[in-house]
């Protein structure tokens, strides 16, 4: 049996648009009382796992999943210098609408092999904040337990 | 080879009470004790035990939420007055339907049997309307709960009759307060703010990528709703009159079509029965795909026309079983489980035939279209397969893999049911006025404004489409700037006809924590005046009720829901508005951990729809003109009793109002004739925080200014705060032209409407009393309160 590829894509804002969704997210975290935030920035994640090499994902991310005008993507982990990170994704067998959309759109591109889809995002979080204050944060805000996980990551810093 | 996943047997037949009500536990059936001994008595007449998926049929089928049993219940039911007391039989759903029954109107066409009531509209064309809600999901995951909230309705509405296609769609949330303490909610449930942005993301993403406007509504803001919100969520429907009417057939194929089917929502219509608390599994709530059921309502409703199937219906909660189950009813079926289109291998038996996952519809196709229906489907991305066929054997046969597992006869299913027999009472509160020390009026006409109830929803009706299909004639909001609210929405739904079709709402919990009986009879009214308000026909109304209430396990709160009930027939009766569909979610109660409950205020929502010849001949409430004289129809009395007003200053009791129909529909039938006539240039009817709250709105529409005198409003108009601030029934804010004046007030002869000013050029709201100015607001003061208080 041939090995299974995985690929994670990130989608975000360019640096000169204006991200609504991320300032939204600000606002409700202000409004929980956490002031030690300085910025949010928002990712969309979709992993991919089948058979893929780089050219294909790379054609996914281009041709499907970016709005070229105002997004970017990046293939592999999502992370922000200096930035801590909460990726949230839904427990297995919760529907998962935008990647059985994403799994239809990725057959009507004539690439037919077989892929499965997740979808999730991952928030950045700048400003003085502890493990703690982002599971509160993720908690109150960013995720539902019920139906989603979330896994924290702490700041990374870019080797020069 | 596959792992073989077969059917579970159940021990009921060996087991002793408490073992019944610990199986009905842990199952998550939600039977009583009776209704599990009806159970155990059944197999052991068959001299077998139930396997999983029969259990998990009957408990679906028995459900609150599919079969109403609390509203179907014999309830021995006392009122209790000061000096009184009177005892009486009431079945609630008698109670309701009698009202369809008595009235007798022939426009009714199809009322309380499918999937929405469905009523005349032109002659080739009918109208459909269902509100459903979807409460306990949406205190759980405020998305998803909210977003398949609405596309369950949708597929109501796709599933009356042959199918309708949805038009339009309203929305009617209570939330608690938005600055609730974080720190008193228990663990497991959400903050108000969150839920509310949650409900209103999901309706707004589910019901725009369906390209249905949802352009009617209300908000409702009480600490009552901290831990079970309500989700209303309602689809219009518009439908051939020859396609009002389904029969399945014996022969006919089972054909399952739309979405997969996984584990999400098992369990969502025994959940929905049960109180919440801490610890739910996930499994229960759905996540909905409106893409899915986008492709899903446009291929169904060019299979309709080309008379592919028999009979259609939604796969809602309990899923395939209750929807074949239903279907099945008088006939029989058999169904092959492992057939059923599944998102992922390996589901039990059970759980394919319980999975609520959404987008799913289930049609009776006569084998001869089989093939036409499922290349049809196909040419349209859709998935279709027969799972089964329908039979003349009275027998729900659930086969996977060749084996039976389950085998239930039908009479049993839906007629096996213990009828239960249970007590209520109501002590009826006595009506004694308040008195407020208050003269900051302008102060306090500002504040209420500020109210979350009353202030403008904006950043809700903003988030939503709805102009999409291009029938959308009276808007949510009105005026030049398109600020001011509308009472209800006009649609004009056919291309070569001018014909409109009129959707309001009525809801006041308030009143119902005062009187349940006054709260019904203000809801009834208060969305037949919406109606009038744009220029609804009021003797062509239809209603709608919703009913969503607490622990009716405790007698006290049993008695109030049957109080409001009795207020229910009473009222639409005296207004002659049927009943076409309605629905009631029970046990919204939080179970604190030392096992107290906390129930929701009691809660009715009425809609209402009505039928207009000429959508040219409407109205809105923005102020049109300066000159033109603005008139008072109907009494103010002393009515504060749960007003916004008193709900300000902190104030119980008081004299709840409580509509006077013979009066109300006589203004109310003068008003249509003179909005047909085009004497009225804008109205507004008075109801959360009285006249001057309607003025205000009036003015904020319109953006001219309106000097008022209280001393000439009809009634009680001796103090200040009962001419502000009453919110007694029966009374709208009428604009007419000058040249108008003369036949309007001829119109109105005898009735209690009378002049109170006129609107001005001025930017400035005036209110005098007797000639003598008590205070004045410009348009930006009301502008600044009205539309800043919700934030997003």
């Amino acid at each position: 049996m041939k090995k299974k590829d995985k690929w994670l894509v990130e989608v975000f804002y360019r640096p000169e648009v204006v991200d609504g969704q991320a300032e939204a997210i600000k606002k409700a975290i202000e409004e929980e009382s956490i002031t030690s935030l300085e910025k949010v920035s928002i990712s969309l994640l979709y992993r991919f796992s089948g058979q893929l090499d780089r050219t294909i994902v790379t054609r996914i991310a281009k041709e499907l999943l970016v709005d070229r005008i105002s997004q970017l993507y990046r293939l592999g982990n999502p992370r922000r210098p200096g930035a801590w990170s909460v990726q949230v994704w839904y427990k297995l067998g919760v529907t998962d609408a935008a990647a059985e959309t994403t799994k239809q759109a990725i057959f009507d591109l004539g690439l037919n092999g077989p892929v499965e889809v997740a979808t999730g995002r991952c928030y950045f979080f700048w400003g003085n904040l502890n493990k703690s204050i982002l599971t509160s944060i993720a908690q109150r805000v960013l995720a539902n337990a019920l139906i989603e996980d979330f896994q924290i990551s702490s700041p990374w810093s870019q080797k020069k | 080879m596959k792992p073989r996943v077969q059917a579970k047997e159940i021990e009921v037949l060996q087991a002793a009470d408490e073992q019944l009500v610990f199986l009905s536990q842990k199952h998550l059936l939600s039977l009583d004790l009776v209704e599990m001994k009806a159970v155990k008595k059944y197999f052991t007449q068959l001299g077998r035990n139930p396997t999983d998926c029969e259990l998990e049929t009957i408990a679906q089928t028995w459900s609150e939420h599919c079969v109403h049993r609390t509203f179907k219940a014999l309830i021995d039911y006392q009122e209790i007055g000061c000096q009184w007391r009177k005892s009486e039989k009431v079945i609630c759903l008698k109670e309701i339907s009698q009202v369809t029954k008595r009235l007798n109107k022939r426009w009714c066409l199809s009322v309380f049997k499918d999937n929405a009531g469905v009523i005349a509209f032109t002659g080739e064309w009918a109208i459909a309307f269902k509100v459903e809600t979807h409460n306990h999901p949406s205190a759980l995951e405020p998305y998803g709960g909210a977003g398949t909230g609405i596309g369950g309705v949708i597929r109501d509405i796709l599933g009356v009759g042959l199918g309708a296609k949805p038009i339009l769609n309203t929305d009617v949330f209570c939330f608690g307060p938005l600055d609730f303490p974080p720190e008193e909610l228990p663990e497991g449930v959400l903050h108000p703010r969150r839920i509310f942005k949650g409900v209103v993301s999901g309706v707004r993403d589910y019901g725009n990528r369906m390209g249905i406007p949802t352009a009617n509504g209300s908000i409702i803001f009480d600490p009552g709703y901290v831990y079970n919100c309500l989700v209303f969520c309602g689809t219009l429907g518009l439908m051939p009159a020859d396609k009002v009417f389904k029969e399945v057939k014996s022969g006919d194929l089972i054909v399952v079509a739309g979405g997969r089917t996984g584990r999400d929502g098992i369990h969502g219509a025994t959940f929905s029965s049960a109180s919440l608390k801490k610890d739910i599994p996930p499994s229960v709530v759905q996540i909905g795909h409106p893409i899915v059921e986008k492709k899903l309502l446009d291929v169904l409703l060019k299979a309709r026309d080309l008379n592919l199937y028999r009979a259609i219906t939604d796969c809602g909660a309990g899923g395939l079983s209750s929807a074949v189950g239903e279907m099945a009813k008088g006939l029989g079926a058999m169904v092959h489980l492992e057939k059923v289109p599944l998102k992922y291998p390996e589901m039990m038996p059970w759980e394919i035939w319980l999975s609520e996952s959404q987008e799913r519809m289930v049609l009776a196709v006569p084998p001869e279209k089989e093939k036409s229906l499922i290349s049809l489907f196909h040419s349209e991305d859709v998935e279709a397969t027969v799972i089964g066929q329908f039979e003349n054997s009275g027998w729900l046969v659930l086969k996977y893999q060749g084996e039976i597992v389950g085998q239930l006869d039908l009479n049993f299913l839906h007629q096996g049911l213990p009828k239960r027999k249970l007590k209520a009472f109501f002590q009826v509160p006595e009506s004694k006025s308040v008195f407020l020390e208050n003269t900051d009026w302008k102060e306090t006409v500002v504040q209420l404004l500020c109210d979350p109830v009353i202030a403008s929803k904006e950043i809700v009706i903003r988030q939503y489409d709805h102009e999409v299909q291009g029938q959308t004639i009276i808007k949510p909001l009105s005026g030049v700037e398109q600020a001011g609210p509308s009472d209800a929405v006009v649609l004009k739904p056919l291309s070569d006809s001018l014909a409109g079709v009129v959707v309001s709402c009525g809801i006041n919990p308030s009143y119902g924590q005062i009187d349940p009986y006054a709260m019904a009879g203000c809801c009834v009214e208060e969305s037949i005046r919406n109606l009038v308000c744009v220029g609804g026909d009021p003797c062509r109304v239809a209603l709608l009720d919703n009913f969503c209430w607490g622990n009716t396990a405790d007698p006290e709160l049993l008695g109030s829901l049957v109080r409001c009930v009795k207020g229910c027939r009473d009222f639409a009766l005296a207004y002659g508005a049927p009943y076409i569909s309605g629905k009631d979610s029970l046990n919204n109660f939080y179970r604190r951990p030392d096992g107290s409950a906390i129930s929701i205020p009691g809660t009715l929502l009425i809609s209402a729809v009505s039928v207009i010849p000429d959508v040219r001949k409407t109205c809105s409430s923005d102020l049109k003109r300066p000159g033109n004289y603005l008139y008072l129809c109907g009494e103010t009395r002393d009515e504060l009793g749960g007003s916004r007003y008193y709900h300000l200053f902190h104030c119980q009791g008081g004299k709840v109002p409580i509509p006077r129909p013979e009066e109300s529909k006589r203004v109310m039938k003068k008003l249509y004739q003179a909005i047909r006539k085009r004497w009225v240039k804008a109205c507004h009817d008075c109801s959360e925080g009285g006249f001057i709250v309607a003025l205000s709105e009036m003015v904020l529409g319109g953006t001219w200014g309106a000097e008022v005198d209280l001393t000439k409003i009809p009634g009680d108009n001796g103090k200040v705060e009962t001419c502000l601030f009453s919110e007694s029934q029966g009374r709208f804010i009428v604009e007419v032209a000058q040249e108008h004046q003369e036949k309007f007030e001829e119109l109105f002869h005898g009735l209690p409407v009378n002049m109170i000013g006129q609107v001005i050029p001025e930017s400035t709201l005036t209110v005098r009393m007797a000639g003598k100015e008590l205070f004045h607001l410009s348009l930006g003061e009301i502008a600044r309160a009205w539309q800043g208080a919700l934030s997003w």
